[in-house]
């Protein structure tokens, strides 16, 4: 794999990321405004959608981190490191031999 | 080339503004869970007894809100509307009205949300507790009114009516579900309890009083002529005291409940639990019915 892939790939997984988690947002977004107005339209007292905008809006918010902050996944990154260094370990297994 | 990377900016941009406003739903929702738990606590009150048995002053948990309002004008109705809490009227010699209100919730939220509207309409004065939110807690009203006053309408679901030093000639209308009802002078009297006794001295024309668990406990005092009398209870008893001077033709009805009368009387009909005749001359009429309860008319 050349190195031109390897930047698509990465700038392609981070796209990706990207439009996942706007889609995401946008499905929350509408499912909460939906619940909150079912809630004040059925029943003013008490606010149960809150639970739920709090609860999604955590994981809502991790997908952000993961492909704002993170860039391309955290979670991927450290799993390409993780094998990296278990390949590391196996070349110097079979050296040692 | 450009274009490629203002949408991307833009797309970018778009994305940064989601996750901010996440972040800030996730807050907001968080603030409002946290001020939501009083209420959760209210509503699940059993589950947390044990805090109050632990500090030992579960009636800390209760505050309440006092108030009260002088009003002066030419008001001859007076209107209450309650939905839990007690009903105090008091008649006194001054020329105005004061209303005195106190608010018990579980919590100040609660006491917020407890609204009281005293509001004349012509010639009426309206006094209610405004329901809105989820109505909890209770309001109590201790109302002082003037000699002018001639009609009374008082309604609550759990609490008491009490009426007091009444004046003379005040028609009134005393409606409650779960609470007692208690007048010690009226002149035509509509009175409705489910749950509650009923006590009453009256003096007018029309009476009717209801009550399904609850007994009727009445005096009868210069009763006019030509009046009509009706009192209805289910599995409570009904005792009347009349005075002298009254006279009516009567009905008495009691499926199971025993019926006694110290007055004399003229029987025009007698069966089981079924008694017809006259007091006096007969000037009025007397109905009482009860399924279970006993009936007994005696003397002043």
């Amino acid at each position: 794999m050349g190195r031109n892939d390897q930047k698509y790939k990465l700038a392609q997984s981070i796209a990706k990321g990207k439009v996942s988690f706007i889609r995401h947002s946008i499905v929350y977004l509408c499912v909460i405004v939906m619940l909150a107005v079912i809630n004040n339209v059925f029943s003013r007292g008490h606010q149960w959608w809150l639970y739920v905008a709090l609860i999604w809006g955590i994981f809502v918010f991790i997908n952000f981190l993961n492909a704002y902050i993170f860039r391309g996944g955290g979670l991927k990154r450290l799993e390409e490191n993780l094998v990296r260094r278990e390949l590391e370990r196996f070349e110097d297994e079979e050296d040692q031999k | 080339m450009r274009k490629i990377r203002n949408r991307g900016r833009f797309a970018q941009l778009i994305g940064v503004a989601l996750g901010m406003l996440t972040l800030t739903i996730i807050l907001v929702s968080l603030v409002l869970i946290v001020s939501q738990a009083n209420r959760f606590v209210y509503r699940w009150a059993p589950l947390f007894l044990w805090r109050s048995i632990f500090r030992g002053r579960a009636e800390e948990s209760l505050r309440a809100a006092e108030g009260e309002r002088t009003l002066r004008g030419d008001y001859q109705n007076l209107v209450v509307r309650n939905l839990a809490g007690r009903i105090f009227i008091e008649g006194w010699k001054e020329d105005y009205f004061l209303v005195k209100y106190k608010k018990t919730g579980p919590n100040l939220a609660s006491i917020d949300e407890l609204e009281v509207t005293i509001e004349p309409r012509g010639k009426s004065l309206v006094v209610a507790r405004k329901m809105s939110g989820l109505n909890r807690g209770s309001v109590e009203f201790d109302i002082y009114i003037p000699a002018k006053t001639s009609h009374i309408a008082a309604q609550s679901v759990s609490g008491n009516i009490e009426l007091a030093h009444m004046h003379e000639r005040v028609q009134q209308e005393l409606k409650t579900v779960s609470g007692g009802i208690s007048t010690d002078r009226c002149d035509d009297l509509n009175a409705e309890s489910t749950s509650g006794t009923i006590g009453f001295l009256f003096s007018g024309e029309r009476l009717s009083v209801k009550t399904v668990s609850g007994s009727i406990r009445g005096s009868f005092r210069d009763v006019k002529p030509g009046g009509r009398m009706d009192l209805t209870s289910v599995s409570g008893s009904v005792a009347l005291s009349v005075d002298e001077g009254y006279s009516a033709e009567f009905s008495l009805h009691s499926i199971s409940g025993s019926i006694h009368c110290d007055l004399p009387i003229s029987l025009t009909r007698e069966e089981r639990g079924h008694l017809e005749g006259k007091i006096g001359n007969g000037s009025s009429t007397l109905s009482v019915k009860t399924t279970s309860g006993a009936i007994k008319i005696e003397k002043l």
